[in-house]
């Protein structure tokens, strides 16, 4: 299946966004003087699933958007969001079990594709959304 | 010990009661899906800014599930430990 350019697009102004907020962590986790290999590896895993995350929900998107029966596409993402949620069972709980992970630097990340969300709103210029609905 | 097995039991109960937030984002991701499906049936040309649109709004409604997530875990594996030390 061909990845669909609006797909790759976001995914990467996610990733850029969940590596800009992944380094403000770090930089606090250092401030603090709570800076090991544990917070380091903990960081990569909480970011890396929360990129995952994105790009798997966009595959999803993408091939529910191009189904003809709504009924289908509705229970594509679903079973999709149930097997996602799933896999960050497993993440989260690696994250809290195994030593070489610091729990917060895992658990952190996932909220900041939300956040990253909430920053290209404030970026995106206001002539765009009005050109958009007149159509033109 | 019934101390301990009172915190626990009710973080338990409390993790499963945060999960609650789970199934809100399956239900109204499933709904805007359904609706994209809709608008590109009738303006396919329109397909790239609907899929572009719904990817965002799909993942903004999914954060209120990881919070709920996150909640549940904090409450399985912080929470009873911070409670049972000071016991």
């Amino acid at each position: 299946m061909k990845i669909s350019a609006a797909v790759k697009k976001e995914t990467g102004h996610i990733a850029l966004g969940v590596a800009a907020l992944t380094a403000v962590m770090l930089a606090i986790f250092w401030i603090f003087g709570a800076m090991d290999a544990s917070v380091l590896w903990g960081a990569l895993l909480g970011s890396g699933y929360a990129v995952l995350n994105f790009f798997l929900l966009g595959i999803t998107v993408q091939k529910a958007a191009g189904m003809e029966k709504e009924g289908k596409a509705k229970s594509l993402i679903q079973f999709s969001y149930s097997l996602r949620m799933l896999a960050l069972f497993g993440v989260a709980v690696l994250g809290f079990v195994l030593s070489c992970f610091h729990w917060a630097a895992v658990i952190i990340p996932m909220i900041f594709p939300r956040v990253t969300i909430l920053m290209m709103g404030f970026r995106k210029p206001k002539g765009k959304e009005g050109k958009a609905e007149d159509g033109t | 010990m019934l101390e301990k097995a009172i915190i626990l039991g009710c973080s338990a109960i409390g993790a499963g009661l945060a999960m609650i937030a789970g199934i809100g984002p399956g239900i109204g991701e499933g709904y805007a899906v359904g609706k994209a499906c809709e608008a590109i049936g009738r303006q396919p040309e329109s397909k790239g800014d609907v899929t572009s649109t719904m990817l965002l709004g799909c993942a903004v409604a999914e954060t209120t599930g990881i919070y709920g997530f996150i909640v549940a875990l904090l409450l399985m594996f912080v929470t009873p430990n911070m409670f049972i030390g000071k016991l």
